[in-house]
């Protein structure tokens, strides 16, 4: 039993039922690893990936880029562009530029 | 019955329990009704489903919506447990892949659910279609609206610039929750529009700006009232247009326009073909920014070059949506869709007889 | 502190009711002041009104005052004519 002048309430707050996918530890080097980046579609984030593309060849070695761009901003991305940046990529980098 | 929920044991007062509840970021900022477990129950009482039953995960951190959990953000809200089908009802409509509750909850626009009700639970409750629907000043519209907005903060996670990235949010996103009004309308009322029996209770919830006002004072006529809601609806700052294939518009008319619209002849078909002829902009003005260039249109519109040419705001008349809704006065409104969200309905299945 | 159950009314539940003003028995031998409050169709009603009046009352006059806009209160100087010359006023609240 509660105390007297206290109050029982319940927390609002909903739980986790799903199992919680955990992401593949990254790798250690990038060198001779390929890049993904999904490109959502906001203005200039093609810029962003072009001088970081530059980048990451020059300075960490990375042997190519991917760039794919989702439908537009506020839906998820189709899963054939999902599923070819997986096989595609050691690693993917998702923008949101605004 | 068993409830899972954690309990915490606060001192009884409402400002202890309101304190406590800001602290933990588990509420709007307005004061709440302490969700205590008979309360709870009691609210459970009125629909049929077990405590545990899920919705669904709630985007975006795809926390359960169990009934218990709606019931407890709705006890918050100020909701009677009458109201609470209508709550389960429109959560459900939310989880819709068509809505994009996804989008809905974490995008930097200030779009909020609107809840139109349909059907004769509308009248059982006392869910306010005439004078000031929008509010303030009805229990059934804020209560159940604000429920809505708790459920999205405490079981989605949408914590204002946490998940939930509006640059400003909105008004509307602490309650935004109207009826039909049916008996004002001209014409079917939405849901039987949709294919159901007017003696069917239906939820529509539209992911929308809060409503832009169209003042028209002097037409007599169809076509007056319709050019002003259709300038209205058609401007550069707002999403419909710019996604074409997943723009909507909402034309709330109040009963003295929807009459004067009716009385020229016009059905409702009538008023979304107008509307969707004339809620246009030239191309030469959609240049001058908004999304310009980053627009997602069919391969027609991508090919205009004539910078008067007039393009649509949405994709056919059918993506216009028409509501009687409001009291006397010469007003009516657009509210235009964030554009990466669709219109759902719901009927309400889980009244208790 | 200890529980006290009384709650305060938040209206003005104090205030006294505004009186309307006094009604003339009869509109036999007034003035009357009809006000558009300009907003549109308002002269309709009251052309209406001002017909109505002649036929089944017998005024005196019948005056018929303008606002410059609905948007604002009437001015000063148009309250106080009308104050100064009528007994009666309608106002058309056209819409």
């Amino acid at each position: 039993m509660s105390p007297p002048d206290c109050i029982r309430v319940l927390s609002p707050v909903g739980e986790v039922r799903r199992r919680v996918l955990t992401a593949p530890a990254l790798p250690p080097d990038l060198r001779g690893k390929t890049i993904g980046f999904l490109d959502n579609t906001k203005p200039n984030f093609d810029k962003l990936v072009a001088e970081m593309a530059g980048l990451l060849r020059e300075r960490f070695g990375v042997k190519a880029v991917v760039h794919r761009r989702k439908a537009n901003a506020s839906t998820p991305a189709a899963p054939e562009i999902l599923a070819e940046l997986a096989k595609a990529c050691d690693l993917v980098l998702a923008g949101s530029a605004d | 019955m068993t409830l899972r929920s954690q309990v915490l044991e606060l001192p009884d007062s409402p400002e202890a329990v309101f304190q406590a509840f800001c602290e933990r970021e588990w509420c709007d900022g307005l004061p709440i009704i302490p969700p205590t477990p008979e309360r709870v129950e009691a609210m459970l009482a009125s629909v049929a489903g077990d405590a545990e039953e899920s919705l669904g995960p709630l985007p975006p951190l795809w926390r359960e919506a169990t009934l218990e959990k709606l019931a407890v953000n709705s006890v918050m809200a100020g909701c009677l447990p009458e109201f609470f089908p209508v709550v389960l009802a429109a959560v459900e409509a939310m989880l819709d892949p068509a809505f994009n509750l996804y989008g809905v909850q974490a995008t930097t626009h200030p779009v909020a659910p609107l809840l139109i009700l349909n059907g004769p639970y509308a009248r059982t409750i006392g869910m306010q279609s005439g004078a000031g629907c929008f509010g303030p000043g009805f229990r059934a519209n804020a209560t159940i609206g604000r429920a809505l907005r708790l459920i999205l903060m405490n079981v989605g996670g949408g914590w204002p610039g946490g998940h939930d990235m509006a640059t400003h949010g909105s008004p509307a996103k602490y309650s935004y929750a109207i009826a039909e009004n049916e008996s004002a309308s001209p014409w079917a009322s939405h849901h039987v529009e949709l294919g159901y029996a007017a003696n069917q209770s239906v939820v529509t919830v539209f992911g929308g700006e809060a409503p832009h006002n169209v003042n028209d004072h002097v037409s007599t006529r169809a076509a007056g009232i319709l050019h002003t809601a259709s300038d209205t609806a058609a401007t550069l700052g707002s999403n419909v247009k710019w996604y074409l294939s997943q723009s909507q518009l909402l034309i709330v008319l109040g009963p003295e326009h929807a009459a004067t619209i009716a009385a020229d002849g016009f059905s409702k078909d009538d008023v979304k073909v107008f509307v969707f002829e004339h809620a246009r902009l030239p191309l030469g003005t959609l240049k001058l920014g908004g999304m310009w260039g980053i627009q997602e249109w069919p391969d027609w519109m991508l090919a205009v070059t004539d910078d008067r040419a007039l393009l649509p705001s949405v994709a056919s008349p059918e993506e216009i949506l028409v509501v009687v809704a409001g009291g006397a006065g010469k007003h009516s409104a657009v509210v235009p869709n964030c554009t990466f969200s669709r219109a759902v309905h719901r009927p309400l299945t889980r009244l208790r007889a | 502190m200890p529980k006290d159950d009384r709650y305060l009314d938040p209206t003005d539940s104090v205030a006294v009711p505004r009186k309307t003003a006094h009604r003339p028995p009869s509109l036999d031998g007034k003035v009357i002041t009809l006000l558009d409050i300009s907003k549109p169709k308002g002269n309709h009603l009251l052309d209406r009104i001002e017909e109505l009046l002649k036929e089944r009352a017998k005024p005196k006059a019948i005056l018929r005052r303008k606002k410059p806009t609905f948007a604002r209160p009437a001015p000063d100087e148009l309250r106080q004519q009308i104050l100064s010359e009528s007994d009666v006023v309608v106002e058309a609240l056209a819409d």
